[in-house]
């Protein structure tokens, strides 16, 4: 893989990853530490309401809603998912029993991997790689050269384009899994 | 967008359907006991939707009169001594009990004090055994001393005014005697040196022995070697040599000065007691 691609764009994309796990991680010792994990079971709560609060960049792309602006909303989809998520994960050490909500917490990590993948490879891969052809077409370079040398940033690229595909069935997974695992709770408490 | 709300619906009815064939392993939050492992598969044995477990629930197997007595024919879990069930402030079976939480759990109670009347509240022993150990059997006094309802173990509050007169006098019933040299030799009340309020610091009278001035403020391995409070010595710093002592002794005309403090009791050169030039004891 390219070095370009890799240190703009897969680095970034592993570390907002790894900070929520890490995140996640520092809430649950903090908890842990003073005595106070309980609340753990109650943080699905405030990170439901803050994943679902994201989705209103879905509705305003499909113009179900007029509020604000759809780029500003991406951003506020992206951060406010993220930070759910991490909410999400301390509840999750609860330990719980039940696969579903398992189920739904893993889905919800694959969710965040697509995200990301959105976020931090598909977009500005797209950018990088158009950016490299024009430099490479200044320089001079035959187009059969340009190819030659844009070979591993298209493959790349082809290959992570695949999970924008699968973004939203993910997604839908998620909320499916996570509504489930809500009902269920309510009927039986 | 069509496609993927059919997808949606499909996986909903899907997994809607396992839950229902499934539900022990799909939706239960963790192992019911051992009594309770036929309803694993019978959710609404216990709940009622939307409100959570009934106490009714509870009674129709449970009969509250009969918890603590050999009538209590569901199991034989429950002894004559948590005989109280009927006199809980509020009837409210899973403030305390609750279950999901493995067959045979750790903890299976999260038992409230609050929940009991304040006469049976304060009558401990009605539901608690007595310790038999020694300690618990010198103190004089009721339980709420030291313990408290939060945390049996956290013993915050212990006074050793509450023991026993006669019990209190001897340390050892209830402390480990320390096995060094020092301690292994004496035989006298602990509360010689040691107080009931603060075991460290012991008030020993090294002063009775040897005064520990601002030339000999130094630790005790430095004359009590090798952990050994019987003996000592004084060639422990580079200050006193045996040839210089020998020397500075002989010069007084003292040749028996192996047990220096049996003269010095301190540094001070002009307080030199007993012993005599010839070496021979002046009391003697």
């Amino acid at each position: 893989m390219p070095k370009s691609i890799f240190l703009k764009y897969i680095i970034p994309f592993l570390l907002w990853f790894g900070l929520m796990i890490f995140f996640a991680f520092l809430l649950d010792y903090f908890l842990h530490l003073n005595n106070i994990y309980w609340i753990g079971k109650y943080l699905g709560i405030p990170g439901t309401i803050l994943i679902v609060l994201s989705f209103m960049y879905s509705l305003r792309k499909r113009k179900m809603i007029q509020t604000s602006t759809p780029k500003k909303l991406l951003n506020v989809h992206e951060y406010m998912a993220w930070a759910g998520s991490i909410l999400i994960l301390v509840h999750s050490g609860v330990h719980y029993n039940g696969h579903l909500a398992w189920m739904a917490t893993y889905m919800m990590i694959i969710n965040v991997l697509s995200g990301l993948t959105g976020k931090y490879i598909i977009k500005n891969a797209r950018a990088s790689m158009d950016a490299r052809k024009q430099s490479l077409i200044a320089e001079g370079l035959s187009s059969e050269n340009i190819e030659k040398e844009l070979f591993y940033d298209s493959i790349t690229f082809g290959l992570i384009a695949k999970w924008r595909v699968i973004h939203l069935p993910i997604a839908m997974m998620f909320l499916i899994l996570g509504l489930l695992h809500i009902i269920t709770i309510i009927i039986f408490s | 967008m069509n496609k993927l709300l059919v997808f949606g619906v499909i996986i909903t009815v899907a997994i809607a359907l396992l839950i229902v064939k499934f539900p022990h392993t799909l939706i239960s939050p963790g192992e019911l006991t051992n009594g309770h492992q036929k309803f694993n598969n019978d959710c609404f044995s216990c709940h009622t939707p939307f409100q959570g477990v009934p106490n009714s629930k509870c009674i129709a197997c449970h009969n509250i009169e009969d918890i603590g007595s050999q009538k209590d024919s569901i199991d034989d879990l429950f002894s004559e001594s948590i005989k109280f069930h009927e006199m809980l402030t509020q009837q409210n079976c899973t403030a305390c009990h609750m279950d999901h939480k493995g067959i045979n759990p750790k903890e299976p109670i999260t038992f409230e004090h609050t929940l009991l009347e304040s006469s049976l509240v304060q009558n401990c022993l009605g539901c608690h055994a007595k310790q038999e150990d020694v300690l618990h059997t010198a103190l004089s006094t009721s339980c709420g001393n030291c313990h408290n309802f939060e945390n049996w173990q956290s013993v915050a509050n212990f006074n050793h005014d509450m023991i026993n007169k006669d019990q209190a006098q001897n340390c050892v019933t209830c402390h480990k005697k320390p096995e060094d040299n020092l301690h292994s030799k004496i035989v006298d009340n602990c509360l010689l040196c040691h107080s009931v309020t603060k075991w460290k610091p012991a008030t020993f009278e090294h002063s009775s022995y040897f005064v520990l001035d601002n030339d000999h403020n130094t630790d005790c391995v430095v004359c009590h070697q090798n952990n050994n409070y019987e003996s000592y010595t004084c060639y422990g710093c580079h200050e006193h040599t045996p040839s210089n002592i020998a020397s500075e002794h002989r010069e007084e005309g003292i040749v028996d000065f192996r047990d220096c403090v049996r003269c010095h009791k301190s540094a001070d050169e002009d307080n030199i007691q007993g012993g005599d030039r010839s070496g021979n004891d002046d009391d003697d």
